[in-house]
């Protein structure tokens, strides 16, 4: 199925230190946003980089838009917008000529791309304030203007909440999610925080010492990684019948005619088994899952504590 | 006089250059545009072109685009429609499996004869109320459906609002006094003139008034009419169990679910569509809550002037 | 590169470096014609002359202001990408680092350039002034157009040799090392003012070069520019290979 926007193959970056991305073959989907979530050092940044041609990799290839990187950056860049680690803008100028700068430098969609760009993110236009005076929050805001200014078509973003305060972290999360829903554009985002990646992205890529642990979408995650019980039984029409009335449970879930699975861990599930046959159902398989999505992602990474 | 012969030469010279190095800039440019063009008729609308302000071909490049993104925010309604479709298809099976299937369950018992007498009645009552919680949520199901394919007319009419919701609300009193809950209902005699759709607004305090009987566990809910300023403020309260303030600010989301539990279908929907309503309406609406105090949800509407 | 080039002159807004840069122009004609009046006023004989004037300030330019503020604001136009991390902005859009160095080598030139013309154009309208009080010699369109032709020459040699300061900005990422460098330099060239060595210093060889000692000294003028030429080439391309290879860290 080759509907990626980005493709990776192999790639592995190797410092002196050791490696810091290995064989990383990543799959980015059209009009979907894809976390990559890891611990820090984990090689998020420096796969970003890659994609974006800052660092050259040892190994390994990357496509985006089914074209090499390699010999095609002019074409496949302008249509990129990013954001690399600490925003990077001169001091001595104001949001504003700051933007108007690469604006002159890559090209603007239209005349008032610079102003559309700084209200969005709830700054100024043609202000006085100088980018040295800014906080931390209103740095970063800029430089999501800064990626969204040209109306790319996608996104490579590295911890873009970083800094915000809670209610800019939502407005950014609503944003993001507009953009991709709304509008049909490719994110990828970077993360350590696991509770924004859920909230946020469609697909997740694990990522631990430069190694994909797994990639998934969130959707198949969070059902392979809740708590219940699952029983496969003959009717499961009656299985709900009995649950309700002689456990007085209602928090089930019936997937077909054999297969229920029932979200209270409460519950002895010898004594539901042996209820089940006393009413004549035949009970071929159960099982219990007790992770949720966090306690999942610590057996992944295997890791004392994910942020 | 070589001097002068000599600067004509170099300033020409230049001159010659320049053009050269403008008309090669144009002409990669349109080749870049063109290349632009075939990926936006090959389906992608997401393509921008991008141009300096001061360039010559910008007023151009920059009309190009602003045609592609009105071409693709009408694609974007059909994506939207699109995606409530598929969402509803999955809410259909998910959502509607389950209760459909434990029904199936109490009448295939009673219709076999494993459970007799009072059980049996029992069952027989059980089933009803199924199917009738069944019925409604999957009438909710349709309303947001059709609220999210933008089907759902909304006739705006110039309403008496203290006598529409009386109305609304005589329907609900038996079902008070059949759960036993203790009800004040304040409505002023003054007319109040809001423009609003009779339905939707029905649809409304339903929703509303249903989320407190099914979720809140109360035993007391207050409705209260009055004037606020500008607006007409309609206000539902509870004694019941309240909401923490985290699960506040997600409560109007698609289908967000307090207890996280699978039993009770619908409400996340019925909040989700009175608050979809009352935005079409123009109105406006919040909930205070305070664990095991109990839950307001105030409603604004403005004035029809 | 024009835009490159608008865009530099945008970075320039309300920069101190700038303001130290205009600040540097004025210093070394206020040197100057303190020198001229004491000399004149001490020895009312012997005027004042254009010619006089300008050697003077030639040779502090030269020898000593000139490749200091000079590699002052070379240093700070390369080294602020680094401090300011928007290196990693620029080459995504995509710029590639080859282009942007030399639109910063072309920027140089040109402030260089704005810097020789300042001076010079500051020694003319004090001589202007001066004039009403003290009668100036030569005092003529033809001698200030030679100096300015000087002057413009003497921009070119000083770029060239401002190079490898650049290179060393690039390595160090900063901007102490090159000050320091420069600093050094300046020093060896007022020790050896009058020796032998000065015309294979290429950072003394340039003022002799532009102020024709080096020919009434009946030395090759071949040698110190070949020389000149040289370390400017190497400056360039080790400056352009070091700030391709180097990865964003």
């Amino acid at each position: 199925m080759s509907n990626y926007i980005i493709e990776t193959r192999n790639l592995t970056k190797t410092y002196l230190a050791g490696k810091s991305v290995a064989d990383l073959s990543i799959h980015v989907q059209k009009g979907r946003i894809y976390g990559l979530l890891g611990r820090n050092g984990a090689g998020k940044t420096t796969t970003m980089k890659m994609l974006l041609g800052l660092i050259q990799p040892t190994t390994g290839e990357i496509f985006i838009w089914k074209k090499n990187l390699r010999g095609n950056e002019k074409k496949i860049l302008p249509r990129i917008g990013s954001l690399i680690e600490a925003p990077g803008f001169y001091p001595n100028l104001t949001a504003t000529e700051n933007l108007n700068i690469f604006a002159a430098l890559r090209g603007v969609p239209n005349p008032y791309a610079v102003k559309d760009a700084l209200n969005l993110v709830h700054l100024p236009y043609k202000d006085k304030k100088l980018f040295s005076e800014y906080s931390l929050g209103m740095k970063q805001r800029l430089a999501i203007a800064l990626a969204i200014m040209h109306d790319p078509e996608l996104l490579i973003l590295d911890e873009p909440m970083n800094g915000l305060d809670p209610i800019g972290i939502a407005e950014i999360r609503l944003f993001l999610r507009q953009l991709c829903e709304e509008k049909g554009k490719t994110i990828l985002i970077s993360s350590h925080i696991l509770s924004e990646i859920s909230l946020l992205a469609d697909d997740i890529g694990i990522l631990d010492k430069g190694v994909l642990l797994e990639e998934e979408s969130l959707a198949k995650l969070e059902q392979k990684s809740s708590k219940y019980i699952h029983f496969t039984i003959s009717d499961t029409a009656q299985a709900a019948r009995i649950l309700e009335q002689s456990f007085y449970e209602k928090q089930f879930l019936i997937q077909d005619d054999h297969n229920i699975r029932l979200y209270n861990l409460a519950l002895s599930v010898t004594k539901i088994v042996s209820v089940f046959i006393e009413n004549g159902l035949e009970v071929s398989e159960v099982y219990t899952c007790e992770d949720n999505l966090e306690e999942y992602f610590k057996r992944i990474i295997g890791g004392k504590e994910i942020v | 006089m070589e001097i002068f012969c000599f600067l004509v030469l170099e300033i020409s010279l230049l001159l010659i250059i320049y053009s050269i190095a403008t008309v090669c800039r144009v002409k990669r440019q349109i080749s870049e545009v063109l290349d632009a063009l075939n990926d936006i008729k090959n389906g992608n609308g997401n393509r921008r072109i991008l141009a300096r302000t001061n360039e010559m071909i910008a007023p151009l490049i920059y009309e190009i685009n602003s045609i592609v993104i009105s071409y693709e925010n009408k694609l974007s309604m059909f994506h939207r429609v699109e995606e409530a479709n598929r969402r509803f298809m999955t809410s259909l099976s998910h959502d509607v499996k389950t209760p459909l299937t434990t029904l199936i369950g109490y009448l295939d018992a009673a219709y076999k004869g494993t459970v007799t007498g009072r059980e049996y009645d029992n069952y027989i009552e059980i089933a009803h109320r199924k199917s009738h919680e069944l019925k409604n949520y999957i009438d909710m199901l349709f309303d947001w459906f059709k609220l999210n394919s933008n089907e759902f007319i909304i006739k705006i009419d110039t309403m008496e609002v203290a006598e529409l919701t009386r109305n609304v609300l005589i329907d609900w009193i038996p079902i008070f006094e059949n759960k036993q809950m203790e009800y004040h209902v304040s409505i002023p005699e003054q007319p109040f003139l809001v423009r609003l759709d009779p339905d939707g607004y029905t649809r409304i305090l339903n929703n509303l008034i249903q989320n407190v009987i099914v979720h809140s566990y109360a035993n007391k809910i207050k409705i209260s009419l009055c004037r606020f300023e500008n607006d007409i403020k309609i206000q539902i309260s509870d004694n019941g169990i309240g909401m923490k303030s985290e699960d506040l600010k997600h409560i109007f989301e698609r289908l967000y679910k307090c207890d996280k539990g699978y039993s009770k279908k619908g409400s996340g929907l019925g909040l989700f569509i009175a608050y979809q309503l009352t935005e079409k309406m123009n109105g406006k609406i919040v909930v205070e809550s305070e664990v095991t105090k109990g839950t307001v949800f105030t409603l604004l509407f403005p004035l029809a002037i | 590169m024009f835009r490159l080039l608008q865009c530099e002159y945008i970075k320039l807004k309300r920069s101190k470096f700038l303001f130290i840069g205009i600040l540097g122009t004025l210093i070394v004609p206020f040197f100057v014609y303190m020198k001229a009046i004491t000399d004149y006023l001490s020895n009312p004989n012997n005027s004042i002359s254009v010619f006089s004037l300008y050697d003077n300030a030639l040779m502090f330019l030269m020898l000593l202001f000139a490749p200091i503020v000079l590699t002052i604001l070379g240093a700070w136009i390369i080294s602020r990408e680094y401090i300011d991390g928007t290196l990693k902005n620029i080459f995504v859009i995509p710029i590639s680092q080859i282009t942007f160095l030399c639109g910063k080598l072309f920027f140089f030139a040109i402030l260089t350039f704005m810097f020789m013309f300042l001076s010079w154009l500051e020694i003319a309208l004090l001589a202007l002034l001066c004039n009403c009080f003290i009668p100036i010699a030569q005092l003529t369109i033809p001698s200030f157009l030679f100096f300015f032709v000087k002057m413009f020459f003497g921009g070119i040699l000083l770029w060239a040799t401002q190079i490898p300061f650049l290179y060393l900005t690039i390595r160090t990422k900063g901007f102490i090392a090159p000050i320091i460098a420069i600093a050094t330099t300046s020093l060896i060239n007022v020790i050896l003012s009058n020796s032998r060595v000065a015309r294979v210093y290429p950072w003394s060889a340039s003022y002799l070069l532009i102020t024709g000692h080096l020919s009434e000294q009946g030395y090759q003028k071949e040698i110190s520019i070949v020389i000149i030429l040289v370390i400017c080439l190497l400056g360039i391309v080790a400056s352009l290979y070091r700030f391709k290879k180097e990865e964003i860290k």
